[in-house]
């Protein structure tokens, strides 16, 4: 019963952010400097066709009629029409689905397999060579451009060793070998961020659960120091890690646009700096509505799910 | 207890070494470097880095040893402006949610909604929408930092209010813009300044990915972002052009990191937790 | 101290669990002082217990920790020594043997339960893992071998409790959890570090005589280390005072505790509050200062885990303090004691009720003139770590209230050096900021913040509870003594009966959000009238040996006069 209204108060603070979201995403448009109908239009339109657009848009009707009307579209699926290339928003994004969400995923489950041990092992050997490596290493990552990374890897692994496709994206359905091989640099290129996030914030938490009385009483107990760590030490620092992996979402996000525009993927980063090139308003709004939603809804899971690991939030 | 700016440790002084080592170059950049870095040479196209061109020149021909220089200022005064216009911003509706709390529920509402949307998105969206210029540049990098100043000052005013040497100044009568003034800000002040300088490494970084996305500075400015950005078709034949920007970038973005990480350290072991 | 290495003697040596011989422990090098345990011997029996006394940075933890060879090192080492446990050389073992030793020969319960637990594991489980980690037992086998245990430690309900979580449990069975689970394979010594210091004085006294009575059902040797004379002389056989990493005396409990050799036991024994009303505590005026009439408080739960959840901390309250006397306000943690000393300062608002000071309604004194309210009335709260800011000098943080009344800037801060001085701490530390002082030099600070104002009424929030017995007797005199030569109204907030004995002319006993009974200190102590009183005196430890000896060993040394200026 308990669970049920906790879950329910999160799902309802999560309608409001995509609310708040939706009418940031349409106000944007409205903010642009100019007429919204001619920035919908681009400027090689004639007026004809503009004031078709303001018509068809509604833009003659007040901010929040405009908005509600919009609003309710989405709501049914309708994201509009792409200016550019004269196809249904969701069409389009969903023809661009694939390569992302492969990308994604490789990403994010290699992150994660790469990230936690590391950074359980820095923190029980803290100060030891690996700490040390480690905390170099996360200090340079953090400070280098994604895109810059990607050149690296495709310079030194591409052009030197000729190990991976310099570029493109194979799908999963033409085999496995060809899509991993062509997947590996983009993943590594994306997941350093994320690695290195993770493993930091897993170091702190497992170095702060590791001074915690319990690991002493675990200890006490003649527990070895493997146990300590994976039957005591490593739940407990489950929450804040598991946060991070959610949070770090957004940094996926983000560098899914940089990753794809240097791998030439044709996802939908791609089509994010497309729209945003061709300034294709409704294609943008689309995009930054679901990708928020995306994001929401993981963190939401992610919140619910802390039920599950820690006793002391059931009622 | 170890407080006290006395001991500042390794990492601070790394961060300031790389840090002056960029900044120093870049504010001195019309004293070291001779050529304009807008000057256009097809003579020099693709010149490797020599004597006549110290980091080589690029597609046009352009000095790239007086373009990093010169994208250094570019990238230092956007990252010091986005930082006080984010710190200035968040500091106050933090405090205000802070204080007032009425108004809190609907700050923190709007903090979510904007934390909602992935950062980089916002800020090419932002870009996008508004057009080339410095100034769109900057707001674009420091809306999606701005709710992460609100949280932080918001908490801290949250638990400051709590602390008891607080309490005992009302105790003692103290009136509230007093306490505010005399108890809250300075106990509030070195976790701020410490997100501070991670926001501005954050904004260096991010003007640099605008720059690659083509959303950007203006081209009459020389920055890194555009230098990669322009350099990027032709890597292949002239990678040094990749290479002197990004080199610049990442040792900004460390010196700037590491005193944010050294700061932290000596100003409060625990601040760690807060950030 | 002359006698750093007495060897607490026995007749029988063969039955010695644990015998500690020339025991040193080196610190870092930026520590106050380079050994933390300087040359320690000691030895316990089995179904004995030996008590380890001493006050904070004696060094008893690390003789524990020590012994369990979980000492956090490379930053604390034994450098020198010898542990032996049935004959056998801890500090020879390989790690791999020591850490088959511990939980199996010498285990240990600590002092947070709290904290203690694993909060994700369920208790039977955590009971559960020595077995699991020493021995070959069946899943149903060592389920059922806990259940005993549980039953053994008189925890109700077992079946149930061994599926519940740290959180679901209280204290007081927290901690039989974990006395359980260091029982559990029936080790040669037991070591409890502060195993009662986080309870409520009613469960220590249930968790006392648990020991007690294990030490003897399990044939165990026990080594109980506690900063309260009270505990060592209600479970201690024998007792080793520890100072300085060194033991100062050690011997029989009631030969050390009643008949000091040393004079630093004798100084001890001195602070200790006795557990008697002592004369000269009635008040000479009889002029109301303050009266709280039927004060109640709900407190709704904000986070979104607990939204409307209601908690009543006070229920109709009520109490008065006139001038010149100090008021006792008693009760065990959370029963709304401090909740209520903070709504009679106005730092938290009641739900309803009434407050008066010196006849006039607050709320509305407050409205027509805030600085006489805040002027009259002061009050010191119990963390003194918490109550200074840390970015502004001691004398800044004195002057500030003298200073919004409108006294000259000259005036407030020789005011603030004269007052220093008198709560016993330099004039010329003035300009030294807080982290620079002890925490009982920092609570001496806060007094003296709060007297500068010069109020009639001081209310004190567990002053003396975060810190050591010769700290509190200092400032217990010191209070006494402000009391007697001004028309002071103090009320004193406290979980210590004890401490209140001491000082206060009155007490009242506070219950979940209730005063169950508030009377004069004498006959509350000779005749209380609640059920709920009687065990709260009942359960104070060390009562037989501190009522009996008390007056006969004040006399022996000299009180402080004052607080002393060391710490």
């Amino acid at each position: 019963m308990a669970f049920a209204v906790f879950a329910a108060r999160r799902l309802a603070s999560m309608i409001w952010v995509m609310l708040f979201v939706a009418l940031f995403v349409f106000s944007l448009l409205y903010l642009a400097p100019g007429d919204a109908a001619t920035v919908i239009a681009g400027e090689d339109t004639s007026p004809e066709d503009v004031e078709r657009i303001r018509k068809g848009l509604g833009l003659d009707q007040p901010f929040h009629q405009q908005f509600l009307i919009w609003l309710g579209n989405i709501l049914q699926g309708d994201f509009g029409i792409s200016i550019f290339s004269n196809i249904p928003v969701l069409e389009l994004i969903g023809q661009r689905l694939d390569p992302t969400i492969s990308l994604t995923l490789t990403t994010i489950i290699f992150s994660t397999l790469v990230a936690v041990p590391f950074g359980v092992i820095a923190a029980w050997r803290s100060g030891s060579l690996i700490d040390r490596s480690l905390m170099l290493f996360s200090a340079i990552c953090f400070a280098m451009p994604a895109f810059v990374l990607g050149y690296c890897l495709i310079l030194l692994l591409s052009l030197q060793l000729d190990l991976f496709p310099v570029q493109g994206f194979v799908p999963i359905s033409d085999g496995i070998g060809p899509f991993l091989l062509a997947i590996t640099l983009p993943t590594l290129m994306l997941g350093t961020v994320y690695i290195v996030l993770i493993a930091r914030i897993t170091r702190a938490t497992v170095m702060d659960v590791l001074n915690e009385d319990y690991i002493r009483t675990a200890r006490s107990r003649g527990l070895s120091e493997r146990e300590v760590l994976i039957r005591h030490a490593l739940p407990n620092a489950a929450v804040p890690i598991v946060t991070v992996i959610g949070l770090g979402f957004a940094l996926i996000i983000g560098g899914v646009v940089i990753t794809e525009t240097v791998f030439n993927i044709p996802g939908i980063g791609r089509l994010t700096v497309d729209a945003i090139n061709k300034r294709d308003y409704p294609l943008i709004q689309g995009i930054i509505i679901l990708t928020s939603a995306v994001y929401v809804i993981i963190n939401t899971i992610i919140d619910i799910l802390y039920v599950y690991i820690d006793p002391r939030i059931r009622l | 207890m170890r407080r006290g700016s006395s001991r500042m440790n390794s990492s601070y002084w790394m961060g300031a070494v790389l840090l002056g080592a960029v900044l120093v170059p870049s504010l001195l950049a019309p004293w070291l470097s001779s050529a304009d870095p807008l000057l256009i040479e097809p003579f020099s196209r693709f010149a490797q880095p020599g004597p006549e061109h110290l980091f080589g020149a690029d597609a046009l021909g352009r000095d790239v040893f007086s373009r990093t220089l010169y994208g250094g200022q570019t990238s230092l005064v956007v990252g010091a402006v986005v930082t006080l216009v984010t710190v200035a911003l968040g500091a106050t509706i933090g405090a205000t949610s802070g204080f007032f709390r009425p108004l809190d529920a609907v700050v923190m509402r709007i903090m979510d909604g904007l934390m909602a949307i992935p950062g980089l998105l916002l800020a090419i969206a932002l870009a996008a929408t508004f057009g080339n210029s410095l100034m769109t540049v900057v707001v674009a990098i420091a809306t999606p930092e701005v709710p992460r100043v609100v949280r932080l000052v918001r908490s801290l005013v949250l638990s400051l209010r709590e602390e008891l040497y607080v309490m005992a100044a009302v105790a003692v009568a103290t009136p509230r813009p007093v306490i505010i003034k005399r108890h809250i800000v300075p106990n509030a002040l070195p976790a701020l300044v410490v997100l501070a300088t991670y926001i501005c490494a954050a904004a260096i970084l991010t003007e640099a990915t605008l720059g690659f996305l083509g959303v950007g500075v203006p081209p009459e400015y020389p920055s890194w972002g555009n230098m990669i950005a322009e350099a990027r078709i032709s890597f292949q034949v002239a990678p040094w052009l990749i290479l002197f920007p990004s080199l610049f970038l990442t040792i900004t973005v460390l010196g700037v990191n590491l005193l944010g990480d050294g700061l932290r350290d000596s100003l409060d072991p625990k601040l760690a937790e807060k950030i | 101290m002359g006698a750093a290495k007495s060897v607490a003697t026995l007749p029988d040596t063969v039955n010695k669990a644990l015998e500690v011989e020339n025991l040193t422990v080196t610190l870092p090098p930026d520590a106050e002082r380079r050994l933390a345990v300087d040359d320690v011997s000691f030895s316990v029996a089995r179904n004995e217990i030996l008590c380890l006394l001493g006050e904070s940075g004696s060094g008893k933890s690390i003789i524990a920790l020590a012994i369990m060879g979980l000492l956090p090192r490379p930053v604390v080492n034994v450098r020198s020594g010898r542990i032996g446990l049935n004959g056998q050389d801890l500090l020879a073992l390989s790690p791999r043997r020591m850490r088959q030793m511990r939980g199996q020969q010498v285990s240990m319960v600590f002092q947070e339960p709290m904290t203690a637990l694993n909060p994700l594991l369920p208790v039977g489980d955590q009971i559960s893992e020595v077995l699991r980690t020493h021995t070959k037992l069946r899943k149903k086998e060592r389920r059922d071998r806990v259940l005993t245990l549980m039953d053994d430690m008189q925890l109700p309900d077992c079946e149930r409790l061994y599926a519940a979580y740290p959180h679901q449990l209280s204290g007081g069975q927290q901690q039989r959890v974990m006395i359980a689970s260091a029982l559990a394979l029936e080790p040669a010594l037991l070591i409890a570090d502060e195993p009662t210091t986080a309870l409520d004085v009613t469960t220590q006294a249930r968790i006392l005589s648990l020991i007690r009575k294990v030490c003897v059902d399990y044939n165990a040797a026990v080594l109980l280390i506690t900063h309260d004379v009270g505990v060592a002389a209600e479970v201690g056989d024998r007792v080793a005072v520890l100072r300085y990493g060194r033991v100062v005396e050690s011997g029989p409990t009631r030969s050390v505790l009643e008949s000091p050799a040393q004079d630093y036991t004798r100084m001890l024994m001195a602070s200790v509050p006795r557990f008697q009303p002592r004369t000269g505590n009635q008040p000479h005026h009889y002029r109301l200062l303050i009266e709280a009439r039927d004060i109640s408080k709900t407190y709704v739960g904000r986070s979104l885990s607990a939204k409307g959840r209601q908690v009543q901390a006070l229920r109709d309250a009520s109490l008065q303090v006139y001038e010149g006397e100090i008021v006792g306000l008693v009760g065990e943690s959370g029963c709304g004691k401090s909740t209520l000393a903070r709504i009679i300062a106005n730092l938290e608002q009641s739900d309803h009720g009434e407050i008066r000071f010196r006849g006039e309604e607050t709320k509305a004194l407050i409205a027509r003139d805030n600085r006489a309210f805040r002027k009259g009335l002061q009050i010191v709260f119990q963390d003194p770590y918490r109550s200074l800011n840390p970015r502004r000098s001691i004398g800044q943080s004195i002057v500030e209230g003298p200073l919004n009344m409108g006294v000259s800037s000259q005036e407030a801060w020789e005011g603030a050096r004269a007052i220093l001085e008198d709560v016993g701490i330099d004039a010329r530390a003035v300009t030294r900021f807080p982290h620079e002082f002890s925490g009982g030099q920092r609570q001496r600070i806060c007094i003296a913040r709060a007297l500068a104002m010069q109020p009639a009424l001081l209310i004190a929030d567990e002053i003396v509870s975060a810190l050591d017995v010769s700290v509190q007797a200092q400032i217990l005199n010191f209070l006494r003594e402000i009391r007697d030569r001004s028309d002071l109204g103090v009320l004193f907030v406290t979980h210590d009966l004890r401490v209140a004995a001491e000082i206060c002319s009155r007490i009242a006993v506070m219950r979940s959000g209730e005063i169950v009974e508030m009377q004069e200190t004498q006959s509350l102590f000779e005749s209380p009238q609640q059920d709920y009183t009687r065990s709260l005196l009942n359960a104070v430890p060390g009562k037989a040996l501190l009522e009996g000896t008390a007056i006969e060993l004040v006399d022996q040394t000299d009180r402080p006069a004052s607080c002393a200026k060391a710490d």
